[in-house]
This record gives structure tokens, C-alpha cells and sequence, in this order.
């Protein structure tokens, strides 16, 4: 057993990243334009790995972002907010089904550019529970629509939202409701989950919702006594297919021994000139009552 | 003449017995009567061990008379043609074992057995086969001198042994693969008995199926090899299994760190040999009783990983003649996982599986003493899972799939035709089915009911080939001449490839200057998206959407005996890709059923390897001294993949120096060594890390942009053995052999990873980011100790 010993007890050694290639400075572009919310953009610096950095030096403030629709017809500028910590510009007119692009320029990084579709309208929304129990642990929510732009993809969340509270409890003491759900229609595992809003082939799309209950901390069991939300906020977006690759990039990045089995996949990104995802995105919402 | 009046005995015979006319006949007397063209007449038969009986592979032969000799094939026979009506001395000669002379009275065709001793004193033999009249870039490694060197965990291992030669790359440390001349490990054909492995790995990979006490010997060609080999487009590694003692029961044991094996052999009556050997992994077995208590209920998890093997192989001697073997192989591996909630009685059970089958039944035997047969009927199976259970009171309530299987059944004839001692022919035919399915995926919800098929992932793949290959050997250059016409086909897809196989040799004095060219064909991937393959990688065979690798090969290589005991050898390829596949970065490679892994792998890749190989053995009284080196380069280019610009393949290491020595200091005690230093292997690195949110709450983000942008960090490792060799009590050969794998505790990882670390800066609350490396590795200081006894 002494080799076994050994095998085990010596695994991973941090260390300094002295052998890098030559780093090449680019501009890091991240948002997202919908019809609903205009314009919302963060612009960064690309990491060298060799240096270390604080926030003041990673984020940008002073860049020039310019929006043009299909016809290279200036839209707008998209100035910085310093309260949102980003480039917003609500006042745009994006309509749907329309190209847009957006170039991004700053003197001391190459110019960066890239082209956007905002998705399509779905149509049909409708939300409602189905066999609500408040004993049971978890309870479907039935969410239909139509969707005729197939090459789009959905992100959906639900908020909860309780507008007669009853009682936190005690440890659980927000103002915030928390959300029933971040993603019900799981980007990444799509074969847990009913996948049917990965569908590219399908137009009219249904899909569960696992509501759960708030924990307590005793025995991490479930109350229904304690807390329950009176509605659900459901939020569909429809979103250009790269922002879900770049999800499932995120969640997962091989790291440590995942690399015995894995290779690293290259980061996805539509900016020409740079890296980042901005993305089109389509944003629906329907309030339900809780029975 | 009296030669003659036997051969025409011989096809007299043949032709009582042929079933296919006149035609199969009249080529049957024709093959069987072309010895009787050489004048003089043929000694031939078997050299065998013997203590053991095995008959010997590539062993020497030499006539004082004729001043020329012969090998030994793979099952120990040779032939030769003597002057006749002499008593012409021959040697017959073997590395390990003392060289006997026996005088022969040349009146007839003889057959003949000769026994040769071992030689305690000689040390293991891995320099090249020196003599070009047997094959060209042939390396033989004895099974039986593994533990003579070094190894990792003290598991004696031919792949270990192969690593250490020249223009070789080890892939991920330790594991049981090798990259040859810039090829990758799905391009080596992997034989056990004539019949192709699609798996040679056990434990993850880091050991292989072989059985150091059911194998022999093991033939390594690397980048040119003859056309009676084929489908593959770097190297055939030729493993042969021992056929069991025809006097008496013998047979041996091991205790290593990593499995316990075990080999019993013996007679069977007058005609029929046995060998049997199994192996188990110690891992498994320490962790079964686990298993109890988590079905007990007193845990909720339990993990294990049960490896075993069994070869099995016997030997009928219908006469002096003529052979049958059965051969059966099985190796499985099996790591489950298992997780419950006691609560809920919810069960989690992840399962990984790999099997390799085999099954061949071969015919071996002599129609006339210039003319040896090979015939093999073969079922290679090879098949793995990935399995997913979700249970609830022990009912499955999903599950998720993902199973790969190939199987391929075939025929295989080989004739090997004397038709003097400077002339030599090799006839054949091989024709096979493949079936395959490649990542078949399924998913089963039962509260639903709803299955989900992946799309794609069957196949099936005929092949035939004929070959053709001409040996000559004039008296200062051998000229071998061949083809390998294949052909690979199913209902609407159909590749022809004629292969030719040539090889030049010029000889001055004790030296040679080689020259050789091949072309090659491989209709199977291993859809290997993988920085690590693992034996669960799958092999897709060729279709209309994915054609035929091909490789074209030359060589020019210089072989010398520079001094007494001592070898110089050194040589540059160059090597051509076609039609070579890949994963793009990012591609998702598991649990996808959107799409078949066939339209996941990107397409008509090109690949072009170069290198200079340099070797060097010297024998000195009690020391041998083995060193190699590399200098080569290996590149891929897909439309895809980094812009269409050529990238470094995997596991390319563009210098290499490799060493052993092993000093025996008298028959019982001998100590060993290796050092290896090998430039990095092609890593991906990011470009950059890029933040997205202002406060750090989002994770940075790493920026991948181009497969094997970097190097990993140089590989150097040392490692020490000391063995012992005695006899037990009961006067049975024994020995012990304590080690350290890494002696050096040089960190060479496996893995590495440049990663944003988070620093809280001393003075302040801000938070800082900065990038580093994180390596892993499991072996970088590996005491072992080996215990073994024969019987």
C-alpha cells in the first residue's frame, strides 16, 4: 500500500506562470440588446495571466460604443452609466427579427465590432399550475408558447413574489423573495430535464417547473407552514443561440484531474477583433396566482 | 533428389485432399514444389527453450557450409536450404541463451528440433533486430527480461518497454499507449496472436491487457512494416502468447502493488498443450467488503473498480507437421459508483465498463519444407458502457446510457514461401466485418416513459485484402518488394488502396544504410476528443461521410556495429497524412443525442511528421548501457480547427532522450535504471481571462481560442531497481524486485491548468486577480516492491 500512499498524498502543486506565450491586449465586450431594454454592455480588458489586477484596472469606462442597424445607419451612441456600472442606452428603437451592430472603439485596444439578431416575438404565452399541493415538495407549472424563429434559444426563470407576506422565517430573513428557479429549463443538462426548450425543431414548446420549497436550516427539511409565495413572475427570453453556448462553457470548464478527461473548449464569442458574447434577446413575463 | 522424390510425396497428398478442383490444386503443387528449384537440400523445424519447450521467435540459424542462415517466425520455425551430401556444423542462436552447434549429415530433407539453454548471464535485449533479412524496423521485446528494468508500480509492461526506443512518445504518463513517429495510439495495430485488439489497456489505461506470464514475445514495427500487415498507419505492436509446456505442469505467480497474476501450463496427453493465466487488480478486491455494508445500510456510498483478465490457449499437434491453437482472451474493467439517500431510498449508480473479447481458432503446419502456412478464424469483440441509474425501491426511474461497441469477425491466410535461402516470399489474404456503434446514447424516463435515441452511431465495414511481398538477399544489398491491395466496403461506400511496401538495404562490412517507403491505409477512428483517451473512446469505421486515413512513409536509416557489444543505429522519416479526424476545440463529445459523434468529428484532416532517431547499446562485461533519442516534429491541419493553420498533434514531444542501463552483478543480484527526459507536450492555454462582472461575483472567465497554443513544462524522471533472483526451499526460481518509480520526485503532471487566482491584497480590502499554473500528477515519488515465483 505504500505506493498507493504515495499516488494519493501528492497531487496537485500551484506554481507561478513563468512559460507563457506572447499575450495580445484585446477588448472584452459583454451584453446584451433586446426591444425591451435597449442597449446594456460591459467592455473589459483581456487578463494578461502574467500580471495581477485589481477591478479600476479591468473594466472601461471611457470607450466609444456605437449602434448601426442592417443598413449601416447609425442608431445611436451608447454612453456609459456610472450607476449601472455599464453602457446602457434604453431610448433605442430595436425591433425584433432585425440585425444590429455594434462597433466599440478605445484608443489604446484594437477596434472591435460584432453583429447581432434580435430574436423574434413568441407568441401564446401562457403559464398555469398544475396539481398544486402545498404538502408536496415540489410543484409543476405548465408554460406554453409559440415560437416561429427556430434557430433561437429560451432562457426561463420564475420569481417569486409575495405582495400579502405572511412570516419569514427566522432564518431567512430577506427582503427578497428568493427566486423559485434561476434556469427551470436547464441550459446544460438538457437530458435531466425536460429539454423541450432545446428543441430547435419544435414550435410549440411546454415545460415543467420544479417549484421548491424554502429549507429551514433544521434537518434542511421543508415547512410549508412557514413561507409560500402568493404569485410567480415567469420570464421567457428568447436569446441568440450563442449566449446558451456560452452558458454551457461556463458551467463547464474542465478544471484540475477533469482534464485527465476532457479537453478545454474554445471560449465562445461573436466579437470580431476582441472576446465576449453580446447577445439579441427577446424578454416576455406573466404574473400567475398561486391557487 | 531424394529432397525431391519427398516434396513430390507432399503433393501428392494435397491433391487427395483439395476440394476446389484443379485449379486450388495445381497452385497447391506449384507452392509445394518450389523448394525443389534451390539445389542442395532443406533443413528445417523448430528451436525451442529448453527448459520450457516454448518454441523460440526470431531465433538464428546458421550454416558454416553455405556461410548464410535464417530466423525463426513467430511460432519458432525456420527453414534453410543446405548443400547436400555434407556434414555441414550449424549454430543455432538466440539472445539470452547459450549458442548451440550441431553437425548435420545433409543426405535429405530433415526436419529438425533443436533445445537451446538459457544464458543466466545475458542481460534483456530491446536494441533492433540487426540483421535486415528478417524485417526492417523490427524491435523484439521478451517478456520474460521485463522485469529486468525499472517500471512504474513494478508492473512489468511491454508498453513501458516500448516507450524507451526511439521515436516513440509516451502519451499521458504511465498509461499503456505509444505515439509512433508522430502517429497517434489508434494508429498502431495491436495483435495477440494474429488477431487485432481494439482496447490494450486495464486500470484507466496504465496497464495494458497483456499478461507478462501468458506472453512470449512481442514484435514491434514502427512506421514501415511488411504487407501481411495492414489497417493501421504507424506501427504494429505483435504480441505472442506462450503455448504451454508439452512435458510437464509448470507455470508461476505474482504479488505486485497494483494486481496479483497468475499462469499454470502443461501437457494434455501426447498432443495437446494447455496455458492458463489470470490477473486481478488488488484494488478491487480490498474494496469489496465494502460492498457488504453499503447493502447493510450502514453507508450511504461505495466505489470500486474490479479489473481482471484470462488468457486461455491450447495447442493440438495433429502431427510433426501440422497445428491447432485455440486462443481466447477476455479482460474486463468495471468502476461502479453508487450513492443513497437512506432517507428517500433514492440511488444513484454510475457505471463504467470496458470488455475485450477474443477468439481464435488457428491452423499452423508445413506442406513441404519450403512452405509454411498460417490460417485464423477470429472473433475480436471489444465493447464499453457508460451507464447512469436513478433508482427508487431498487426501479429504475431514469437512466442514461451511452454505449460503443466493435466487433470485428475475419479470416486470415499467411503463406510463407522458402525459395532459397536468399529468396523469400510471403503470399496472403485477410478479409474481415466490422460491426460498430459508436456513442449510441439513450435516455429512459419512466415517469414519462420518454425514450430518447441519439441519432446515427451503427456501421458495418467489410474489408479484404491480398498481399504479396518478396524478399532478397543478394550478397551485399536485400531488396524487400510488396503490396497490400485494400479494399474496405459496405452498401453505398467503397475504398480501394493499392499499398506498396518497399525497402532497400545496402551492407558494408558490419553496417547498413536502409532506405524504405510505404503506403498506408486505416478505415477506423478512435474518436478520441479527449486530452487523455481513455479506454472508453470509441472507434467509428469508415463510411461516405468519413473516409480512409492514409499515410505515406519513407525512411533512410544508418545500422552499424561500431565496436564489439557495441550498437549504433540512427535514421530520419518523414511521414504524409490524408484524411486524419479530430474533435474541434469545443466540442461537446458526451451526452449529446442532437447528433451522431460521426457529425461531431471534424474531417480530412492533413498530418506530416518528421524526425531524426538516434540509438546506442553497449554491452560491457556485467553492464548494458541503452540510450535513445528524438528530434521530430508532428503537426495536424482541419478546416476547422485554429483557422485552418497547422497545429502540434497530441503528445507531440519534439526532443526526447531516453536511457537504461542494468548492471547484474552475478546471477542473483542485478540493479537497473532509467532516466528520461522529454521536451513538453502541446497544451491548450488561454489567450487571457476576461471578467464580467465588476465585483468579481460572476467567475473569470478563461479565453480559449487555439487548440495547443503552449507547451507543457519538460518531463524528466529517474527511476531505480534492484532484483533478486534465487530458489525457494522447495528449489523453485523466485525473485524480488524493489524499486523507486521517480526516484528524481521531479513533478511532471498530467494535467496542468493556467487558472485566475483571487488574492485579498495585504493592506487593503481590495481584491486582486492574477493567473496561475495548477499541475497534477500521481507519480512523482512511487516506491514499489514485485514478488515472483515459478514453478
Amino acid at each position: 500500500m505504500i505506493s498507493w500512499v504515495f499516488v494519493l498524498s501528492h497531487c496537485t502543486l500551484d506554481d507561478d506562470l513563468t512559460d507563457y506565450h506572447d499575450f495580445q491586449p484585446r477588448l472584452v465586450v459583454n451584453g446584451d440588446l433586446s426591444p425591451q431594454q435597449g442597449v446594456y454592455l460591459k467592455v473589459s480588458v483581456l487578463l494578461d495571466p502574467k500580471k495581477r489586477y485589481v477591478i479600476e484596472d479591468i473594466f472601461i469606462e471611457d470607450a466609444m460604443i456605437s449602434v448601426f442597424d442592417a443598413a449601416n445607419a447609425l442608431q445611436g451612441e451608447v454612453p456609459y452609466n456610472h450607476q449601472l456600472a455599464a453602457y446602457v442606452n434604453k431610448d433605442l428603437s430595436l425591433q425584433h427579427n432585425q440585425v444590429y451592430s455594434v462597433e466599440v472603439r478605445h484608443q489604446a485596444f484594437p477596434t472591435v465590432n460584432t453583429s447581432v439578431q434580435i430574436p423574434r416575438q413568441i407568441e401564446n404565452f401562457q403559464a398555469g399550475f398544475e396539481e398544486y399541493d402545498r404538502e408536496i415538495e415540489e410543484t409543476h407549472i405548465l408554460v406554453s408558447y409559440d415560437e416561429l424563429d427556430a434557430r433561437m434559444y429560451y432562457r426561463m426563470f420564475a420569481k417569486g413574489l409575495s405582495e400579502n407576506i405572511i412570516t419569514y422565517p427566522k432564518d431567512y430573513p430577506g427582503q427578497a423573495v428568493p427566486d423559485v428557479s434561476p434556469f427551470f429549463c436547464n441550459r446544460n443538462f438538457p437530458l435531466f430535464y425536460d429539454n423541450s426548450c432545446q428543441d430547435q425543431n419544435e414550435f410549440h414548446r411546454e415545460v415543467d417547473l420544479w417549484m421548491g420549497r424554502v429549507r429551514v436550516r433544521d434537518g434542511g427539511r421543508y415547512d410549508p407552514t412557514i413561507y409560500i409565495y402568493d404569485s410567480l413572475e415567469l420570464v421567457v427570453e428568447s436569446i441568440t443561440p450563442i449566449y446558451k453556448e456560452y452558458g454551457a462553457f461556463v458551467d463547464e470548464i474542465p478544471e484540475d484531474l477533469d482534464l485527465l478527461f476532457a479537453e478545454q473548449r474554445r471560449t465562445p464569442t461573436n466579437i470580431v477583433g476582441g472576446y465576449g458574447i453580446v447577445a439579441g434577446k427577446s424578454i416576455h413575463s406573466l404574473k400567475i396566482y398561486v391557487p | 533428389m531424394t529432397g525431391r522424390i519427398i516434396l513430390k510425396i507432399r503433393s501428392v497428398f494435397i491433391l487427395r485432399y483439395s476440394v476446389k478442383g484443379k485449379y486450388l490444386s495445381g497452385f497447391l503443387l506449384f507452392i509445394s514444389s518450389i523448394g525443389s528449384f534451390a539445389q542442395g537440400v532443406r533443413i528445417h523445424g523448430f528451436i525451442k527453450d529448453y527448459m520450457t519447450k516454448a518454441t523460440l521467435v526470431q531465433a538464428n540459424v546458421f550454416s558454416s557450409a553455405m556461410q548464410n542462415g535464417a530466423y525463426t517466425n513467430n511460432e519458432g520455425y525456420f527453414t534453410m536450404v543446405v548443400k547436400s551430401g555434407i556434414t555441414d556444423t550449424m549454430y543455432f542462436s538466440y539472445v539470452g541463451y547459450k549458442t548451440r552447434s550441431i553437425e548435420i549429415e545433409t543426405t535429405r530433407d530433415t526436419l529438425i528440433s533443436v533445445l537451446l539453454f538459457q544464458d543466466t548471464l545475458s542481460t534483456i535485449e530491446v536494441t533492433a533486430n540487426k540483421d535486415p533479412i528478417s524485417q526492417l524496423n523490427l524491435k523484439q521485446i521478451r517478456s520474460s527480461k521485463l522485469s529486468e528494468i525499472p517500471m512504474l508500480m513494478g508492473e512489468r509492461d511491454i508498453y513501458s518497454a516500448l516507450n524507451m526506443t526511439a521515436g516513440v512518445n509516451f502519451g499521458v504518463e504511465g498509461k499503456a499507449e505509444i505515439n509512433v513517429r508522430g502517429g497517434t495510439n489508434d494508429q498502431n495495430l495491436i495483435l495477440y496472436d494474429d488477431i487485432p485488439l481494439y482496447s490494450s489497456g486495464h486500470l484507466l489505461g496504465f496497464i495494458s491487457i497483456f499478461n507478462p506470464l501468458s506472453v512470449k514475445s512481442v514484435n514491434f514495427y514502427k512506421g514501415q512494416f511488411p504487407a501481411r500487415f495492414g489497417s493501421r498507419l504507424s506501427s504494429v505492436v505483435e504480441v505472442i502468447s506462450e503455448d504451454g509446456n508439452p512435458e510437464k505442469f509448470s507455470g508461476g505467480y505474482s504479488f505486485g502493488l497494483v494486481n496479483s497474476q497468475a499462469n499454470i501450463n502443461g501437457p494434455l496427453g501426447d498432443k495437446l498443450t494447455f496455458s492458463l493465466s489470470g490477473r486481478i487488480a488488488n484494488f478491487g478486491l480490498i474494496l469489496l467488503p465494502l460492498k457488504v455494508l453499503y447493502d447493510a445500510g450502514t453507508g450511504d456510498t461505495y466505489g470500486n473498480f474490479i479489473m481482471n483478465d484470462f488468457n486461455f490457449k491450447t495447442n493440438l499437434k495433429l502431427d510433426e507437421y501440422h497445428r491447432l491453437t485455440l486462443s481466447l482472451l477476455r479482460g474486463s474493467d468495471n468502476g461502479t459508483f453508487l450513492n443513497k439517500d437512506l432517507e428517500t431510498v433514492d440511488e444513484f449508480k454510475s457505471q463504467f465498463f470496458w470488455q475485450n473479447k477474443l477468439y481464435a481458432l488457428k491452423y499452423m503446419g508445413t506442406f513441404s519444407p519450403s512452405w509454411y502456412v498460417k490460417s485464423n478464424l477470429f472473433l475480436s469483440d471489444y465493447n464499453n458502457s457508460k451507464k447512469l441509474d436513478n433508482t427508487k425501491n431498487d426501479e429504475v426511474v431514469f437512466r442514461y446510457e451511452d454505449k460503443s461497441d466493435l466487433q470485428e469477425f475475419g479470416f486470415r491466410l499467411d503463406n510463407e514461401i522458402s525459395l532459397s535461402n536468399r529468396t523469400n516470399i510471403e503470399i496472403g489474404m485477410y478479409a474481415s466485418r466490422f460491426d460498430n456503434r459508436s456513442n449510441e446514447v439513450s435516455v429512459l424516463n419512466t415517469d414519462d416513459g420518454n425514450r430518447i435515441l441519439s441519432p446515427g452511431g451503427r456501421n458495418r465495414l467489410n474489408t479484404l485484402a491480398w498481399y504479396a511481398n518478396g524478399l532478397f538477399n543478394g550478397p551485399s544489398k536485400r531488396i524487400s518488394v510488396g503490396f497490400r491491395w485494400n479494399t474496405y466496403y459496405n452498401g453505398n461506400f467503397s475504398e480501394s488502396f493499392l499499398e506498396p511496401r518497399l525497402s532497400y538495404v545496402f551492407e558494408f562490412g558490419q553496417s547498413f544504410i536502409s532506405l524504405a517507403y510505404a503506403k498506408l491505409s486505416q478505415p477506423l477512428h478512435q474518436t478520441n476528443g479527449l486530452s487523455n483517451d481513455l479506454p472508453v473512446s470509441s472507434w467509428v469505421v469508415s463510411q461516405e461521410s468519413l473516409p480512409v486515413s492514409t499515410s505515406d512513409n519513407f525512411s533512410i536509416s544508418f545500422d552499424s556495429k561500431v565496436a564489439t557489444n557495441t550498437d549504433f543505429s540512427c535514421g530520419i522519416y518523414w511521414r504524409d497524412f490524408s484524411n486524419l479526424s479530430d474533435f474541434p476545440l469545443g466540442t461537446e463529445y458526451v451526452l449529446d443525442i442532437q447528433e451522431s459523434l460521426v457529425d461531431r468529428l471534424e474531417k480530412e484532416g492533413k498530418g506530416q511528421a518528421y524526425g531524426l532517431e538516434v540509438e546506442f547499446a553497449r554491452q560491457y562485461r556485467k553492464l548494458l548501457i541503452n540510450l535513445s533519442g528524438t528530434i521530430s516534429r508532428s503537426r495536424r491541419r482541419f478546416a476547422t480547427i485554429n483557422d485552418n493553420e497547422w497545429y502540434r498533434s497530441q503528445y507531440q514531444r519534439d526532443y526526447s532522450l531516453k536511457g537504461f542501463g542494468i548492471y547484474r552483478l552475478n546471477s542473483r543480484h542485478s540493479f537497473s535504471s532509467n532516466v528520461v527526459w522529454s521536451s513538453g507536450v502541446p497544451v491548450t492555454y488561454p489567450e487571457g481571462f476576461a471578467a464580467t462582472h465588476p465585483d468579481f461575483s460572476q467567475p473569470i472567465i478563461p479565453i480559449y481560442s487555439r487548440k495547443h497554443n503552449a507547451n507543457s513544462p519538460a518531463y524528466f524522471r529517474i527511476d531505480v531497481q534492484y532484483k533478486k533472483e534465487y530458489k525457494t526451499k522447495k528449489g523453485r526460481k523466485a525473485h524480488l524486485n524493489v524499486g523507486v518509480y521517480n526516484i528524481s520526485g521531479r513533478y511532471n503532471p498530467l494535467t496542468i491548468e493556467v487558472y485566475p487566482k483571487y488574492i485579498t491584497e495585504a493592506n487593503s480590502n481590495t481584491i486582486a486577480v492574477e493567473g496561475k499554473i495548477r499541475k497534477t500528477t500521481f507519480f512523482n515519488f512511487i516506491p514499489y516492491i514485485t514478488l515472483g515465483r515459478e514453478f
